[in-house]
């Protein structure tokens, strides 16, 4: 049981954006990828979710094909939170989170009282029970943020990707996510996290993927990824590195 | 999570208002109709009587089911282009309807097809059905399907069928031009109760798909990208729903010619009440679009006599573009227009 890449070569626009990707994803597992802009990060993650088409390799989801399932089928297994929304179109949060719910249900069915205990829960558990009545375009960056991830979160996915999910949050919602986000890993889901910030992606992963240039350089746990001649190698940058809870975690800082 | 928005209400509100419309509208008119003319039925012989059921419970009737029809189209089309302004002209379905019309004007062919169909109004969805198959095929082969490029194939379509027509109006007789540009100021007493019954087999097939599509629906107007991973097949969907709307559109321009803007207006104001859920925006536009086409037609019928005791009738797209356009400059002064075009 797990979603790969076996691989994978992916093209954008005629353009080579990744090449030769390996990446496996398993169950209970966390897995950040990180890397500098433009390096395939967001291509990785919808070819993984099945949104776009390989050029060579394969996608597979728990030993069959990606694209042998129909979109209803991946959607039951894999929820996808992108890095941007195209639009908003007036919707509350409750429609977003109801809606949410379309894979597991007939087309024509109205919500099954498991269905709105489901939408619930996971609106308690991100913390936007209280914005179920506003317009999607009335809310924070934030909590709109958490919103889309309460909506995958209602998909029941076996496996969940997020494309930079801490970007528009706040310092005490990161630290909320990275537990909610643990809890997911422990409760069984695999979870995959593009993140730029590397303090986040050592406190998150169990392994670090790192991408550049369209080819994974790096995939191991923390610790082997966060040293500075590698974090160089990486993103051309210079990297200052301590430690924290007495040495059991390491603080990344980029030298300015 | 509790986001209950009066959409109960407004439905049932907009289901009243639209049965009171079927009740009153066919009333009203140049000759008072009385109880007993009603009760009479079909074959009561009262001049009152024939004018009630042979002339004005079928236009009613149609001007319902053109209104239900063209403003639930133009919700599907929004939904889908995630375009407030999409509908069924910017797409070119009407123009290509009014390009079929006016060739069979020009042309003198406006007998019956195999006895029972008016050629013209065979011709007039041949044209939108054309325009639908020319509009999907430059939109696959450019861009995949992609809506930016449905929406922009569908104007291109608009603005050629609108050359054609204009060519035709230059090569035709002057009662033949006038004839021309008659029709394409859009009607719904052309065909009585014979047009009502062909449109409505479509309207129904139209709205079945549509129905079925409505979860579907929601999820594209929240964007591609969310559709997909939520498990919307979007090309399938978006295929369905744009053949759905655009036949039920070919087949109501079709009997009554093209009548602008009821399907941008009645969207926007039931959007406005019942939110944008197509479970209840799509009852809520088909009632109120049931409602206001043909309100719009009584004083269409009736504007001239009520002014000055004429009994010239005006044609209803005079009305509906009307008040469409001052809609929209409404819009215009009470919203940013980037908020019109993003939002609705």
């Amino acid at each position: 049981m797990s979603l790969a890449a076996e691989d994978i070569d992916v093209t954008r626009d005629r353009r080579a954006v990744l090449s030769s990707v390996r990446l496996t994803l398993s169950p209970g597992e966390c897995v950040c990828v990180v890397g500098p802009n433009g390096a395939g990060k967001s291509t990785l993650m919808l070819t993984l979710a099945g949104l776009l088409p390989v050029a060579r390799g394969r996608v597979v989801l728990d030993g069959r094909p990606l694209r042998t399932f129909s979109r209803r089928e991946v959607a039951r297994r894999i929820a996808f939170v992108p890095q941007q929304y195209e639009g908003f179109g007036g919707f509350r949060a409750s429609d977003v989170l109801a809606a949410a719910r379309f894979a597991h249900a007939h087309p024509l069915a109205a919500p099954s009282e498991a269905d709105v205990r489901l939408v619930e829960e996971q609106a308690a558990r991100c913390g936007v029970s209280e914005l179920g009545g506003r317009t999607i375009g009335t809310l924070s960056a934030g909590e709109r943020q958490k919103v889309w991830l309460a909506a995958a979160l209602v998909q029941e996915p076996a496996y969940l990707l997020l494309d930079e999910p801490t970007a528009a949050l706040d310092a005490r919602y990161v630290a909320t996510l990275v537990r909610l986000l643990r809890g997911e890993r422990d409760r069984g889901r695999g979870v995959l996290v593009i993140c730029h910030d590397l303090n986040v992606a050592a406190a998150l992963g169990d392994r670090i993927v790192a991408l550049r240039g369209g080819r994974i350089c790096h995939d191991g746990p923390p610790a082997e990824f966060l040293t500075p001649e590698r974090l160089a190698d990486v993103f051309d940058a210079r990297f200052r590195l301590s430690a924290v809870d007495g040495g059991a975690r390491p603080l990344v800082a980029p030298e300015f | 999570m509790s986001a209950s928005r009066n959409g109960g209400r407004s439905l049932a509100l907009l289901g009243l208002l639209a049965l009171a419309t079927l009740l009153l509208a066919p009333l009203l008119g140049s000759i008072r109709i009385g109880w007993d003319d009603v009760m009479s039925g079909p074959g009561g012989e009262s001049t009152a009587a024939q004018v009630f059921w042979r002339l004005r419970v079928p236009r009613v009737a149609m001007a319902a089911l053109a209104g239900a029809s063209l403003a639930a189209a133009g919700c599907v089309f929004q939904s889908i282009f995630r375009n407030p302004l999409a509908e069924p002209f910017t797409l070119g379905v009407a123009s290509g309807a009014s390009l079929g019309a006016a060739i069979g004007l020009h042309m003198g062919w406006t007998g019956l097809l195999f006895g029972f169909l008016p050629v013209m109004t065979g011709l007039a969805f041949v044209g939108a059905a054309t325009s639908i198959m020319v509009v999907w095929t430059i939109a696959r082969v450019r861009g995949a399907g992609s809506a930016n490029t449905l929406l922009l194939a569908g104007v291109a379509i608009g603005f050629v069928s609108a050359a054609m027509i204009l060519l035709l109006e230059f090569l035709s007789s002057r009662p033949v031009t006038n004839e021309i540009v008659r029709w394409l100021m859009g009607s719904v007493d052309r065909t009585g109760a014979a047009g009502l019954f062909e449109t409505i087999p479509f309207a129904a097939a139209g709205a079945a798909v549509v129905w079925y599509l409505h979860k579907s629906l929601d999820l594209l107007m929240m964007g591609e990208l969310v559709a997909s991973s939520r498990g919307v097949s979007v090309k399938r969907t978006r295929a369905a729903a744009y053949f759905a709307a655009s036949l039920v559109t070919a087949a109501v321009v079709a009997q009554c010619g093209p009548i602008a803007f009821v399907g941008l207006l009645v969207p926007h104001l039931t959007r406005a009440l019942v939110g944008p859920v197509h479970r209840r925006l799509l009852p809520a536009a088909a009632l109120a679009g049931a409602a206001f086409l043909p309100w719009c037609d009584v004083v269409a019928a009736n504007l001239l006599r009520w002014l000055h005791g004429s009994a010239l009738q005006i044609p209803v797209g005079v009305i509906t573009n009307l008040l469409g356009g001052l809609f929209f400059i409404y819009l215009l002064f009470r919203r940013p227009a980037e908020a019109i075009v993003v939002d609705g």
